[in-house]
């Protein structure tokens, strides 16, 4: 049962990122990046890491991918051709790093097939056993992120809040 | 199974939590167009109260929170250094954003948090904990620096600060990587113990460029300072001044922890590279700060040619070059704090940053005159100051570390700079004012300076007990490599 949903969710997958890359409308990259990190969720939740599974899709497809349809819609963009000269270098620029991409993943699958046994890892990917690490181990930086959200907080309220007249303005009116 | 959690050894820091919350919660309280400045008057005067707190803690030891969080010598004094640099920061801010109204109580709450994350990453053991308290400092002086939005320059600064902050950070996190997937762990003390079996191999160093690429970043040293100039400019004062003080502080700091630590058995292999770095960086600090006009640029780049001084200390180990950087430091806090005193009380009656406006401020405050006077004097290492000495132990340390082309090019680059120092000391004495009304300085601000001018020359004077202080924090450091 499960390689069978593995293949379907690798499919989509790589359709979807191919999809992201291809698609002329802007709109349609970012719904299509949804659809890729949808799979990756489910591929994760086949793994039983189900918190990462859960995480990404909560964040990434449901907070980050949502802004960026935000901004798509409200800028309104529209696919702009490039010119030929620029379009150029980015071809040349993309060989480049495929190439350098494709030799990665040859070194990885290379050093893959080398390893003889792959041991599952102790470590579930349950809620629980993060949690525990989280809250015993790594509590410390963990409580501390909380002041990272604070400093958001502080710099949104006073930074977006409406323009007001600032204490001291050397040059310019 | 669960470990106990000393609670005596973070109590600074959970002290200055429950401050922090504790004026998130007055300032919500407070009524709008409130006269009073409460928050700041509560802020000195917490910052008193911890600077007590602080001296009773000088003996405390040891490691807590599953070895990530360590006090020892080196935090406590750190600690310290954050904490009366603070209190000059506070007393700027509350001059220099008078006219801000109530927008001014949430920098107060920035800058509180700002000093949290100094003193975590004073205290951090474990690459985790000082990465989120890097980027604790890093995010609130990001949001400080573009605070006055209406300014132009304030927002390109603030813009500026984020974009390269943003890729440092990215740097020490992928240096992190590299160094957890060769020792397997982000402990400071398991990864001393790989450091000291194992030869450095090419992708230790790898890391190590990485993190080091980051933390110079924090202390303006040169492949890394391009933002230094552009964002001292244009960050409000106050900031300008926790960037060049705190900031940097905090960068040494790290830079003690991890190279004369945990990386200290590879020291011999990359103490080429520091010296260079060092003699590269102070040369381009001084030649640039000759063609400055605005005294916030000069001091920017001065700032730079200070790394390369301090960075001396680190190419030459030991635990000479390690308390040579304290003890460089402390003098540089009284000396760099006592000239941006100087900037933000001229700035808010004149409202200029430019040198050629400070013409004979000595017929327009004495008072302003003689701590810029004493501040300059120091920064270009005249004798009797503490930025005398101060140089003076890093050239004795660089020397006898068998570096000599260093302490020459060191000597030739403390000539240069008195040029620049001297000559806006001319300005301020021997020139006539075009504007010749008087600049009044409160009261309190009288105090601070005073303070700042009695720290110059004590430090300049009676070196001995600082210097014995600077070199107890780096005898008693967690995990010492030094010999």
């Amino acid at each position: 049962m499960s390689p069978l949903f593995f293949y379907l969710f690798a499919a989509i997958l790589i359709f979807a990122s191919l999809a992201v890359v291809l698609a002329r409308n802007p709109l349609y990259n970012v719904l299509s990046l949804v659809v890729a990190i949808f799979s990756l969720s489910c591929l994760f939740v086949l793994l039983e890491a189900f918190f990462v599974g859960m995480v990404l899709l909560l964040i990434y497809a449901g907070a980050v991918l949502v802004f960026f349809l935000f901004v798509v819609m409200c800028l309104n963009l529209n696919a702009i051709p490039l010119p030929n000269a620029l379009q150029n270098r980015f071809r040349c620029l993309g060989t480049v790093a495929g190439l350098m991409f494709l030799s990665s993943v040859f070194l990885a699958l290379k050093s893959f097939l080398k390893a003889q046994t792959m041991e599952p890892s102790s470590l579930r990917g349950t809620i629980e056993s993060i949690s525990k690490i989280l809250f015993t181990d790594y509590l410390l930086p963990f409580e501390l992120t909380s002041l990272l959200l604070l400093i958001a907080i502080f710099g949104i309220v006073s930074l977006a809040q409406g323009t007001l007249s600032t204490g001291k303005n050397i040059e310019n009116p | 199974m669960y470990t106990v959690i000393k609670w005596n050894l973070i109590s600074l820091e959970a002290l200055m939590a429950v401050i922090l919350i504790a004026l998130t919660v007055t300032d919500i309280a407070l009524p709008k167009k409130i006269k009073r400045d409460w928050i700041g008057d509560f802020s000195i005067i917490s910052l008193s109260g911890l600077i007590v707190f602080w001296l009773t803690q000088s003996a405390l030891n040891g490691v807590t929170f599953s070895n990530m969080f360590v006090m020892d010598s080196l935090a406590w004094f750190f600690k310290g250094f954050f904490l009366l640099a603070m209190v000059f920061i506070f007393a700027m801010t509350r001059e220099c954003f008078k006219s801000l109204g109530e927008r001014r109580n949430e920098f107060y709450l920035l800058l509180w948090l700002a000093l949290i994350g100094m003193c975590f990453i004073a205290s951090s053991a474990d690459f985790l904990l000082l990465f989120i308290s890097i980027e604790i400092l890093t995010i609130s002086l990001y949001v400080m620096t573009a605070y006055l939005k209406s300014d132009r320059l304030s927002i390109e600064a603030g813009m500026k600060y984020l974009i390269l902050g943003a890729l440092s950070s990215g740097f020490l996190i992928y240096g992190i990587s590299f160094l957890y997937g060769t020792t397997h762990s982000t402990h400071f003390d398991v990864i001393q113990r790989y450091c000291q079996t194992h030869a450095l191999s090419a992708m230790t160093l790898f890391a190590m460029v990485l993190i080091f690429s980051s933390v110079g970043f924090k202390i303006a040293a040169l492949p890394f300072s391009l933002w230094v100039a552009d964002v001292y400019q244009g960050a409000p004062t106050p900031v300008t001044a926790l960037l060049s003080v705190g900031s940097k502080a905090a960068g040494f700091l790290i830079l003690i922890r991890l190279f004369f630590g945990i990386f200290g058995a590879w020291h011999f292999e990359w103490r080429l590279a520091l010296a260079i770095l060092s003699a590269i960086t102070m040369t381009y600090g001084n030649l640039v700060a000759l063609f400055q006009t605005n005294i916030k640029r000069l001091l920017g780049y001065s700032s730079i040619s200070h790394a390369g001084y301090l960075l001396m200390g680190a190419a030459a180990g030991g635990a000479l070059g390690a308390s040579g950087i304290n003890f460089y430091l402390l003098g540089y806090l009284f000396t760099n704090l006592a000239a941006f005193l100087v900037i933000v009380i001229f700035s808010i009656t004149t409202k200029s940053d430019e040198i050629e406006d400070y013409d004979g401020l000595s017929q327009r405050s004495g008072l302003l005159a003689c701590t810029m006077l004493f501040a300059l004097v120091s920064l270009a290492g005249m004798p009797p100051l503490a930025g005398f000495f101060g140089k003076f132990i890093l050239l004795m340390a660089v020397i006898k570390s068998g570096y000599i082309w260093l302490a020459f090019i060191a000597a030739m680059n403390i000539v240069i700079s008195l040029y620049y120092y001297l000559l806006i000391a001319k300005r301020i004495y021997v020139d006539s004012p075009r504007n010749p009304s008087l600049i009044a300085v409160p009261i309190c601000m009288q105090l601070l300076l005073v303070f700042a001018i009695f720290g110059i020359v004590i430090i300049g004077i009676f070196q001995g007990p600082f210097l014995d202080a600077a070199m107890n924090a780096v005898k008693g450091m967690y995990l010492s490599h030094l010999q």
